[in-house]
């Protein structure tokens, strides 16, 4: 196993790389209309996503896909912001297959978009795509407690805009769980003034 | 302050979900209507009884079956905002409780501008134009169906605009037309609601500007081919119209030179859609 300062995104070139590398294998995918599949039941799908974390772990261990405290590295990269741009819209969109092939190819979950701050968690709520919101949950990466830029988290805009109040619940609950495991004081709105 | 029907069900939204997810700090227990009617008077000190209050969230089933939802007091809508925008419970802020669609002045001031010297008379919309109009094409990976809404023009010629966009899976998308509404919605991945407002300008055109509800990006509307609205006995069929967001980028480092334009033409083409009327 590489050391840290041994992994390929160690340096700008080398993480520069690793996201050329990504954007073939999503390409790749791509071109396979997204195929395979996770699998159609709760198992195929658990045993899947088990899987590609495992997998993720050791290719992240190794410098070859990027993880999210990577990500601020990123932002002004044109080829990552292209991929964000396209992975949020396939989540706007509704499209559960790209999606979760972006995130099987080592698309980090948690990019956030660069003007709105929105995650993929934010708008499959937003836009009550609940099949998109199933891959999140499934994949079992997701951050749940990121804001977008109005300081909202994901279950405030399963109500606002995606008038989905069992997602919200469910949204709700999975912030709580990951602020209590965390030991951070859960508001619902960052204070703006004291 | 008047309120919207919009406006109403975004308190509505507000309060059901602070009815419904939160928590009470003492024994942990979920609250009642009782508790958020305590909570209001906390942060605006007007009473609004607990049943009045469930009364307007979660309406009232009427015998066929059908749900109201009862009206509240000026006063009461008042404390109702109050509490959802006190920043001690951020259940939404401020701007959350604004409609994106007008602001009217914006639309005034353009309209006078593009008013023309020679113009003898002020051509107001047809009531023809008023109805919603639906679009059905594939994008990328997905069915994308908007359906746009022009409201009736106000006296100042100004009309207020709706799209709501819903993709479908590709082969869903196909069998669109044959689908119930509850099927629509039961196989829909998607939902992405604009407003905004539009002027008709002295030489007939359309021009729309449209605001994405959650997140306030913008998408604008032109109309490219047009009947004679103004001479149309019945309403208008069809609105054939140019979308536009972002200016259509070259590859990188490639500067714009004539031989690009056949692409860009062509791109351009792409995001020309009929909108057929369908109400």
């Amino acid at each position: 196993m590489p050391t840290f300062l041994e992994r390929q995104t160690a340096t700008p070139e080398g993480l520069a790389m690793a996201v050329t590398e990504l954007r073939a294998r999503i390409e790749e995918r791509r071109n396979a209309a997204w195929q395979p599949e996770p699998g159609e039941t709760v198992l195929e799908r658990r045993m899947h996503w088990e899987q590609v974390a495992a997998q993720r772990s050791m290719k992240i261990e190794q410098g070859e896909f990027i993880e999210d405290e990577l990500l601020p590295k990123l932002r002004g990269d044109r080829d990552m912001n292209r991929l964000g741009r396209e992975f949020l819209k396939a989540v706007e969109r509704g499209n559960a297959p790209a999606v979760g092939a972006y995130i099987e190819e080592g698309f980090p979950p948690n990019y956030q978009d660069r003007q709105t701050e929105e995650t993929a968690l934010h708008i499959s709520a937003g836009t009550r795509a609940r099949k998109v919101l199933r891959v999140l949950l499934d994949c079992g990466l997701c951050n749940f407690l990121l804001r977008d830029k109005g300081g909202r988290l994901a279950s405030e805009l399963a109500y606002l805009f995606g008038q989905d109040p069992a997602a919200a619940r469910l949204l709700g609950t999975k912030e709580r769980m990951q602020a209590e495991a965390q030991g951070i004081k859960l508001t619902r709105r960052p204070k703006t003034s004291s | 302050m008047r309120f919207s029907d919009w406006q109403l069900n975004r308190l509505r939204d507000a309060l059901r979900a602070f009815h419904k997810f939160g928590l009470d700090p003492v024994d942990g227990r979920h609250f009642n209507w009782k508790d958020v009617s305590e909570a209001i008077f906390l942060s605006a000190e007007v009473e609004v009884p607990p049943e009045r209050l469930r009364q307007f969230v979660e309406g009232v089933t009427k015998p066929g079956g059908s749900r109201s939802y009862r009206r509240m007091q000026d006063d009461r809508l008042e404390a109702i905002v109050k509490f959802v925008t006190d920043e001690d419970y951020g259940l939404i802020s401020e701007a959350e409780l604004r409609e994106h669609a007008p602001s009217w002045h914006a639309a005034q001031r353009l309209l006078e501008y593009l008013k023309q010297e020679f113009d003898t008379e002020r051509i107001l919309p047809p009531s023809t134009l008023e109805g919603t109009y639906r679009n059905g094409r594939i994008d990328e990976d997905s069915f994308v169906v908007r359906e746009l809404t022009l409201q009736r023009a106000s006296d100042d010629g100004l009309i207020q605009l709706v799209q709501i966009e819903d993709s479908y899976d590709i082969i869903d998308g196909m069998k669109f037309d044959y689908f119930s509404p509850e099927e629509r919605e039961k196989v829909r991945d998607s939902r992405v609601i604009y407003g905004g407002w539009a002027i008709l300008t002295p030489e007939d055109n359309l021009l729309m500007f449209l605001k994405k509800e959650r997140t306030g990006h913008n998408c604008y509307y032109l109309t490219v081919a047009a009947e004679n609205w103004h001479a149309l006995q019945a309403p208008a069929a069809a609105l054939a119209l140019l979308r536009h967001d972002y200016p259509i980028q070259p590859n990188e480092g490639e500067p714009l030179e004539p031989k690009k334009l056949p692409g860009i033409s062509e791109a351009i083409g792409n995001n020309i859609s009929l909108f057929s009327r369908i109400t």
